[in-house]
């Protein structure tokens, strides 16, 4: 136990407070409990009928949804789409021949402006390929290197390696095999930058001397994805398809984090 | 392990999230909003002509038995006088027992109530105040506990936005997404409130400093 905790077992409610405030509750709320039967009939009802009221706004937000839909409102590649969307968001829009693999598969593609034009969308920030990390941490202004993520796509067989900025503000350098991807990326703030609106089933938060974030997953033992913060005010993601322990992740972190 | 992240100090354990429990969430919102006006309290009976008093003060001694002393030592982390604390613990319970929220489980029911808590702590805090008597203190100088009494005094001399995260964080064992629930702040906010209260302690307390 803490001094801190030692401390504040030291503050109890004493026997003589509790049944002062026992008392003084009790008297508070029977003042409020006083209504007659049929009062307490009205209210029964009124509370009925702000359920009924709840459920036909539902329904009317659901139909006038659906109209919208079979209309062609939100028919994706239109200018205006995704002129209001932040680059996180746009980064992570997903083409439309993969939305039904969204659930747990990797993020979508991010490579460049052309895939995303080919897919119909407007990016927003301009991306950038580099030849190498190091190029790519000069154009940034910030190193952008993860040891750890490097070796384990080396071992997991992704050979083909992609360096990109976007804009001056985010760097990413994705691993690519035939079938699966690995990602790191890195920005100045505190933002969740993954691009990754997946449903994980479990995450797990850690919380250390230079850094803090969450790892998501689809099992207790095994997580794709983990977001952080450190104290030097950057922000990163990293993901990693097959899944990590916490253990190896711990190490990943250390790894890509300065 | 070395380097930076071998600092890791607290996993917070494996939580199941996904979609249904968003939507149980959601629901529970829900039910929170209807509940807010019904003047049924969860799990009371209702008696023709309402509540009896010794129903009610029944109902209120089970609640203190179980979140009373947790109130009361988030209150007093604020206020640092017994008095506000339990006039604060009081208006809790009356909140609670008028508003008759509903709950998916006692964690729920807790966060709620340190929620309350906070926010009524935070209204009665009284800064030009300086006659209340920290019993606490006295108590601590009286048992001659001056390891103590040393870093109580470090904790009160922390802006009230770090000593409520370092509380709830340390003593309640709430992670960092738990408590920006309950105080209704930035999870990343949060985050560094608590890691700028840790730097100040341990620049106060040195070799005393054990918040690890």
């Amino acid at each position: 136990m803490t001094k801190y905790d030692e401390i504040m077992e030291k503050i109890t409610l004493s026997s003589e407070a509790k049944d002062r405030i026992i008392e003084n509750v009790a008297e508070e709320v029977s003042k409020g409990n006083t209504a007659p039967a049929h009062e307490k009939s009205t209210l029964r009802s009124r509370t009925w009928k702000r359920y009924i009221a709840i459920a036909a706004c539902c329904l009317l937000v659901f139909a006038g949804v659906r109209t919208a839909m079979d209309s062609g409102m939100f028919r994706m590649g239109s200018a205006g789409s995704s002129s209001d969307m932040g680059p996180e968001q746009n980064l992570a829009v997903q083409p439309e021949d993969a939305a039904e693999e969204t659930e747990g598969s990797a993020p979508a593609e991010s490579d460049s402006k052309a895939a995303a034009e080919d897919n119909g969308v407007e990016a927003v920030l301009d991306a950038e390929s580099f030849e190498s990390a190091e190029e790519l941490s000069d154009n940034l202004g910030f190193s952008i290197v993860c040891p750890d993520l490097h070796d384990i796509s080396e071992e997991d067989g992704l050979s083909d390696v992609s360096y990109i900025a976007y804009g001056n503000r985010m760097g990413e350098v994705v691993y690519s095999g035939e079938e699966t991807k690995n990602y790191f990326r890195k920005a100045e703030g505190t933002e969740d930058i993954s691009g990754d609106y997946n449903t994980y089933e479990f995450m797990a938060e850690f919380d250390g001397e230079r850094t803090s974030g969450t790892l998501k997953g689809d099992s207790a033992d095994s997580y794709e994805l983990a977001v952080w913060t450190s104290i030097d005010g950057y922000t990163y993601a990293a993901y990693v398809e097959r899944g990590l322990s916490t253990e190896e992740w711990s190490e990943l972190i250390d790894s890509c984090t300065e | 392990m070395i380097g930076y992240a071998s600092g890791i100090l607290r996993w917070t354990p494996a939580y199941k999230g996904g979609i249904f429990r968003k939507i149980k969430s959601a629901v529970n919102l829900l039910a929170d909003l209807i509940a807010s006006d019904n003047a049924e309290p969860a799990g009371l009976s209702v008696t023709e002509g309402g509540l009896t008093r010794e129903k009610i003060a029944e109902n209120a001694g089970r609640m203190l038995d179980k979140y009373g002393d947790s109130i009361l030592r988030l209150s007093y982390s604020y206020l640092h006088n017994m008095s506000d604390a339990e006039d604060v613990v009081q208006e809790t319970l009356i909140k609670y027992m008028k508003n008759a929220p509903v709950f998916e489980n006692d964690a729920h029911e807790k966060a709620w109530l340190m929620r309350v808590a906070s926010n009524l702590s935070k209204n009665k805090i009284d800064y030009n105040n300086v006659r209340q008597a920290d019993e606490l203190d006295e108590r601590l100088a009286a048992e001659e506990r001056e390891d103590l009494s040393f870093v109580w005094d470090a904790v009160k001399s922390l802006p009230d936005n770090y000593r409520d995260v370092l509380h709830l964080f340390y003593h309640e064992g709430y992670s960092t997404k738990e408590i920006s629930g309950i105080l209704k702040r930035n999870e990343s906010t949060v985050r560094s409130d608590l890691k700028r209260g840790r730097d100040r302690l341990k620049l106060v307390l040195k070799e005393v400093y054990d918040f690890d």
